[in-house]
């Protein structure tokens, strides 16, 4: 799976705080505002930007700039090295697909640590303010068992408190049946475009896999960003109890000290065939554990956008 | 090994805390909501068996720790192996009777319980006081004294022909320990555990301070044939010059045919092949007048002592008879026909064995001693002199007169002779006397021949002056017609022969038991040609040998006993250590293996504590089950957490 490099983490940037520091302060359009905000502005310090065909402006040579970019004829003349940069041309429709199952609302410690889908409420605004300003157009699907939230692709700014409308009001619910959701998204999507799901994929794995690939047939750049609780990594320090799937109700009594390494083994092994799975079909599948600040799946959904050219 | 406070092993049944939770605890355990439970099933499924494997190792170690504190705190001590040791009365019971002689691979059992014996005497020290009892020589006194004496004593014990009665053994070995004045005192059991050895029932003896170690090593009880049931004749010894009989059995063998032989005077005089359990006859005889003696015997086993059985008799003369035929056709016939079969001699009435008494004749000139065969006239005015005569010889009967005449065939009877077609058409009653009284006649007589209507006919008893026999009928025709039948010389002979007179029936003696010796014995030559002198308690105790011991007086021989093995030591099922404690109320100690006995004998003889060496143990124990309790334990990053 991708493991990216996680900058130092200076302080004040909220797109860098931990998502418990973070839920403290205020809703979700002021936190994913001051996400982006942050994330945009560490951007600016780092080698990543975006270039597109339209030229904007020359700026002073910076060391990590692209040679590419380099304009020689500047050079010629003032024997100073500049670079181009060029606007970014909004030809992209993203679609953000969120899993509201009822799992998605569980943390392992609540009180403290937010609840994957807060996490993923709050993921998918920060992506879609990045993308609205980057001039691209997302539309949003909320799922479990069906589609319980739909907004369509639009590329205005104002579509954001659209999006953020329909966000506030995800509750975790139902089980989980994704496959569904991704292929009416692949119905619904004709031009090509980048689709983002948002889920802890505690989901049937084969029919995932199966609509997954479907939307990478039909052209679609798909970003899978897998969000676990660390709750979910490890057992709980408890002794012996009884486990119970809050979707299904199914339970199994374990002794946790017995099986603790055992199932530390099974998460990586079921992490493992997700990334072997979803990588040969050209998929990104990114692990976000939600005790991790958001910048990290930005970072992702940047890297991918980069790609995309 | 020991235990100073036994008691504390006790605490290792906290054994049953992590049993019972390993066993129920989950059944009660809190319900947590936990989305990953796919995770947790699939880790379930792909590592059941390790996690199994775990849970038993962790339990296994758990008891284990438990029970190695349990006994450290019990505080266990190294016995034995060299071990100093207080000084202790100690008895060494070797068993050397009769079963101890079965061979066993190279060697007998005897000396195998040999071994064990010395080791007892080697891991005793100068300061103990040690007893040797041979449990087969009962009439042995326990030899005790130095060490290197008692161990030449073992070496010396022979496998004795007697019975081993081991719980006696036990209790005169409790009283040697006892009164020894020591202060320890232990009795080591070096036996073959032959279940007859524990026939007398329970010890007495206080025996709960006195460990007793019980040598439990030898191997399995096997198939052991032999002899039993040796009969002569009808127990009498045979008259001169007539045939008789031997009888005998072969026991606890196979279903094969076994070899009988009878050897008299070192020569084979009969021969027969016999089943297991079916008595065999050989016959015997004739032999003049005097001692005979020999033995029957089958192809030995691994316990050879057994398959012989000796027997002595000394051949008796004919009886002498007087009768007044005069008053009996019939038996002035039959008599002569005896005579000339030489199964009888005329004799005067003063002198005779047996008096054929009709109506009572004679009886008043009877010596002391000699048998009567009373037979009634047809004369019933004659009966009340008969009575007469019958209460002055002190026979406990009378005749009476019945109305209940007429033909009436013969019923019950135990004589050996067949009397089939006797039919009796006129008889008296026969009527317990009054000497004695009624019960006092019953006791002493026997009811051999019964009417079909159930009243006595023909009666045997014993009274003060000698043996006799009543006949209810007269022997005439009129009266009966045994006269006329073939049976009347088979029953006479009977009747005349089946008298010992002054020979006693012929003796059968158990070797181990003593033999009660005749006046104006001096010696007794045993089987083996050694002269025990005899000493005034008129008997010979030390009977180790089976075979013919010949009893002297002077130079001259006066009688021979047969000696034979007791048929328990035959029987070699073992006794079982559960049987035995039920026996014998003492510390008891079963050893089973021979190497062991030297660190079980010697109880008081503690070495060092070692319950420090089990505690370290313990706490090796409780490291591992550290090591395989934390590799549950959660990582260091969600402790952290």
């Amino acid at each position: 799976m991708s493991e990216l490099a996680y900058p130092a983490s200076p302080r004040g940037r909220p797109d860098l705080m931990d998502p418990a520091t973070l839920s403290q302060l205020g809703g979700i359009e002021l936190i994913a505002r001051q996400v982006v905000e942050g994330f945009i502005m560490g951007l600016h310090r780092s080698p990543h930007r975006g270039f597109s065909a339209e030229f904007a402006e020359l700026r002073a040579y910076q060391p990590g700039d692209d040679l590419r970019y380099i304009d020689w004829r500047m050079w010629a003349r003032s024997d100073r090295f500049y670079v181009k940069q060029f606007e970014q041309e909004t030809n992209l429709r993203a679609y953000l697909l969120v899993d509201v199952s009822a799992s998605m609302g569980w943390s392992s410690d609540p009180g403290t640590l937010p609840t994957k889908l807060w996490y993923a409420k709050h993921l998918a605004a920060s992506l879609a303010l990045i993308l609205l300003r980057q001039g691209d157009s997302v539309g949003l699907a909320a799922f479990h068992d069906e589609i319980v939230a739909r907004v369509a692709p639009r590329g205005s700014q104002l579509h954001w408190y659209e999006l953020l409308r329909h966000l506030t009001h995800l509750e975790p619910e139902g089980g989980t049946s994704a496959h569904t959701a991704l292929k009416e998204v692949a119905v619904r999507l004709r031009r090509r475009g980048l689709v983002v799901l948002l889920s802890d994929l505690l989901v049937d794995q084969d029919t995932v896999l199966t609509a997954l690939r479907f939307l990478r047939h039909r052209g679609h750049e798909v970003l899978v960003l897998h969000l676990m609780d660390p709750g979910e990594r490890e057992l709980p320090h408890t002794g012996d109890a009884r486990f119970f799937d809050p979707e299904t109700d199914d339970e199994l009594s374990v002794s946790v000290a017995d099986v603790r390494a055992a199932y530390r083994g099974a998460v990586v092994d079921a992490l493992s065939e997700w990334e072997r799975s979803l990588k040969p079909h050209g998929i990104d599948y990114v692990v976000v554990d939600t005790d991790t600040p958001l910048s990290r799946a930005l970072r992702a959904y940047l890297h991918k956008r980069e790609r995309l050219g | 090994m020991g235990l100073l406070n036994p008691l504390l092993l006790l605490t290792g049944a906290a054994i049953v805390v992590p049993l019972i939770l390993h066993l129920f605890h989950r059944h009660d355990t809190k319900r947590v909501a936990f989305p990953a439970l796919r995770y947790l099933q699939r880790a379930e499924k792909e590592h059941a068996r390790t996690i199994r494997l775990r849970q038993v190792l962790l339990l296994v170690l758990r008891i284990t720790a438990i029970l190695l504190l349990a006994l450290a705190a019990a505080r266990p001590f190294v016995g034995g192996g060299g071990g100093i040791h207080d000084p202790t009365a100690l008895v060494i019971i070797l068993d050397n009777s009769m079963s101890s002689g079965r061979v066993v691979g190279q060697g007998r059992t005897l000396d195998q319980l040999k071994g064990i014996a010395r080791k007892s005497v080697a891991r005793a020290s100068s300061e103990d006081r040690v007893w040797l009892l041979r449990a087969g020589e009962p009439w042995s006194v326990a030899l005790t004294g130095p060490l290197d004496d008692v161990g030449r004593w073992i070496e010396q014990t022979v496998v004795s022909g007697g019975r081993g009665n081991l719980l006696e053994s036990i209790e005169r070995a409790a009283a040697l320990v006892s009164g020894a004045g020591l202060r320890a005192a232990e009795i080591h059991v070096v036996s073959d555990l032959q279940r007859t050895a524990f026939l007398a029932g329970t010890v007495r003896a206080d025996l709960t301070a006195i460990p007793l170690i019980v040598y439990d090593g030898t191997d399995a009880e096997p198939v052991n044939r032999h002899l039993d049931g040796l009969l002569i004749g009808g127990g009498l010894p045979p008259l001169a010059n007539q045939r008789s009989q031997i009888t005998v059995r072969v026991s606890g063998g196979s279903d094969s045919l076994a070899p009988i032989r009878l050897v008299i005077e070192n020569r084979i005089r009969g021969a027969a092949s016999a089943p297991e359990g079916i008595h065999t006859l050989l016959p015997l005889g004739p032999f003049a007048e005097g001692p005979v003696s020999g033995y029957v015997e089958t192809d030995p086993d691994d316990l050879g002592l057994d398959d012989r059985q000796y027997f002595s008799l000394t051949v008796r003369p004919p009886p002498g008879v007087w009768a007044d035929t005069s008053q009996s056709f019939f038996l002035s016939r039959a008599l002569p026909v005896l005579e000339s079969a030489g199964l009888l001699r005329p004799a005067p009435v003063t002198e005779a064995d047996v008096l054929l008494a009709i109506g009572g004749a004679g009886m008043e000139s009877r010596r002391t001693g000699a048998a009567a065969i009373v037979v009634p006239y047809r004369d019933v005015t004659l009966l009340p002199a008969l009575n007469r005569r019958l209460a002055s010889s002190g026979i406990p009967w009378r005749f009476e007169p019945t109305e209940d005449q007429g033909e009436t065939p013969l019923g019950a009877s135990s004589v050996p002779i067949s009397l089939d077609g006797v039919r009796v058409f006129e008889h008296y009653r026969l009527i317990p006397g009054s000497t004695g009284g009624a019960a006092g006649a019953e006791a002493q007589t026997e009811v051999v021949v019964r009417l079909a209507t159930g009243e006595p006919w023909l009666v045997r008893g014993t009274s003060g002056r000698g043996p006799f026999f009543l006949v209810a009928s007269p022997l005439e025709p009129e009266a009966t017609n045994l006269p006329i039948t073939a049976s009347l010389l088979p029953l006479l002979e009977w009747m005349l022969s089946g008298w010992a007179g002054d020979w006693a029936s012929i003796p059968f003696l158990i070797a181990g038991e003593p033999i009660p010796l005749p006046e104006g014995a001096t010696g007794v030559q045993d089987p083996e040609g050694t002269l025990h002198p005899v000493d005034g308690t008129g008997v010979l105790r030390e009977t180790r040998l089976p075979g013919v011991y010949t009893i002297y007086e002077g130079d001259a021989p006066i009688a021979y006993v047969a000696l034979n093995t007791p048929i328990e030591e035959s029987l070699l099922e073992r006794i079982e250590a559960r049987e035995l404690r039920g026996l014998v109320d003492a510390p008891l100690t079963m050893v089973e293996d021979s190497t062991r006995w030297t660190h079980a004998v010697f109880a008081s003889g503690q070495g060092p504590e070692v319950w420090w060496q089990v505690l370290i143990m313990a706490l090796g124990v409780l490291v591992l089950e550290s090591l395989v309790a934390a590799s549950g334990r959660p990582s260091a990053r969600a402790e952290a957490r």
